[in-house]
């Protein structure tokens, strides 16, 4: 065999493949984007409010919509197998990588102040308020005092409930404490979102506990 | 002839990179045994990448089995900031007390991921044995 054939012998197959492959991704990845999601339909129902506003950035706001969905058909949607989905460019956020610790901070101090300023324009529900804190004192009490502190202030609104423990001089609590905080109050307070700080800015022996229902 | 092949090898290449950048779904199922067990309750770490972030999750089933008729069984999702001084939790959701006993998917609320800082985790509250393990998906 001439070199010249046997060089076109090993490298054509391997041009044409490349090029058959190359045509099939460009061809296949659109049309895998534009293919709507079965059940897109349902992205068109308004988000239910929920406790965490999520900024309302679009992509939020489709995660939200896209939980929605899934809540409902739980099992469905395992048992099929995640799907490409129509709005997969959403989750190319995940290929991002993570914030700093300092822009993470900040990003928290901003989430936190904004919690602070929502349960502070909650107008104030005397009945279900009282009903609340009857829930919580019984349970918050002895657990601050098992963690060495007290509860220093509760006052609940019309959805929400904000905790301060104080803590003993010399405790730095830790997010043991904070997530033993969460956690056993959810009995008094069943299908509730709730969010800790382990120490105030103005007062670094504080808790604050803020619990939001519906 | 092979500079030639080379040639076109590399504007294949370089057709390849204009080609619209597609991010198929990520899933991961996790067994109890990669969560700890203590008190009455699991602590599973969710386990992250760059493909699977929490922020990212849309599905989380928490298989458990509730097979007390005095007991229920409650799934939450967290996070905690990364330096540790701020935790959120959503809303859980739990079996029925007086339920049928059996196996039982729970799907807790995600809002408390819907904040991309930090890590996530996933507690679980009920008699040892009674959790299987989950599955989150984006």
């Amino acid at each position: 065999m001439p070199p010249t054939e046997r060089g076109r012998v090993k490298v054509t197959p391997f041009v044409a493949l490349a090029l058959i492959a190359a045509a099939g991704v460009a061809i296949v990845a659109p049309l895998l984007a534009a293919v709507p999601h079965p059940s897109a339909g349902e992205l068109a129902t308004p988000p239910r409010p929920g406790p965490e506003a999520d900024q309302q950035r679009p992509e939020a706001r489709l995660r939200s919509l896209q939980r929605q969905r899934v809540e409902r058909e739980p099992v469905e949607a395992e048992t099929a197998g995640p799907v490409p989905d129509a709005h997969a460019e959403d989750t190319s956020t995940a290929a991002e990588p993570p914030l700093g610790p300092e822009e993470e901070s900040h990003r928290e101090d901003e989430t936190w102040k904004q919690r602070l300023t929502r349960f502070e324009a909650q107008p104030v529900d005397v009945a279900w308020g009282a009903d609340e804190k009857e829930r919580l004192l019984p349970i918050l009490n002895p657990l601050a005092e098992k963690l060495s502190g007290r509860v220093s202030d509760l006052e609940c609104r019309a959805s929400q409930c904000r905790a301060t423990i104080d803590w003993e001089e010399g405790k730095v609590p830790t997010m043991e404490d904070g997530t033993t905080l969460m956690l056993e109050t959810i009995p008094a307070t069943p299908r509730c979102a709730r969010h800790v700080r382990l120490s105030d800015p103005h007062n670094r022996h504080a808790t604050t506990l803020i619990i939001e229902c519906g | 002839m092979q500079c030639k092949a080379l040639r076109i090898s590399a504007l294949v290449i370089a057709l390849t990179a204009f080609v619209p950048a597609v991010v198929y779904a990520a899933w991961v199922r996790v067994n109890f045994r990669a969560c700890s067990y203590s008190g009455s309750s699991y602590n599973c770490a969710l386990q992250e990448d760059d493909r699977l972030g929490h922020s990212t999750i849309s599905t989380l089933n928490v298989h458990v089995t509730d097979n007390s008729a005095s007991h229920e069984v409650w799934a939450v999702a967290c996070r905690q900031s990364f330096e540790a001084s701020i935790g959120s939790c959503g809303a859980d959701d739990s079996t029925s007390v007086g339920g049928t006993p059996g196996q039982v998917t729970l799907t807790p609320s995600l809002s408390a991921w819907s904040n991309s800082s930090g890590s996530g985790y996933i507690f679980v509250q009920g008699l040892q044995g009674s959790l299987q393990g989950y599955y989150a998906a984006n």
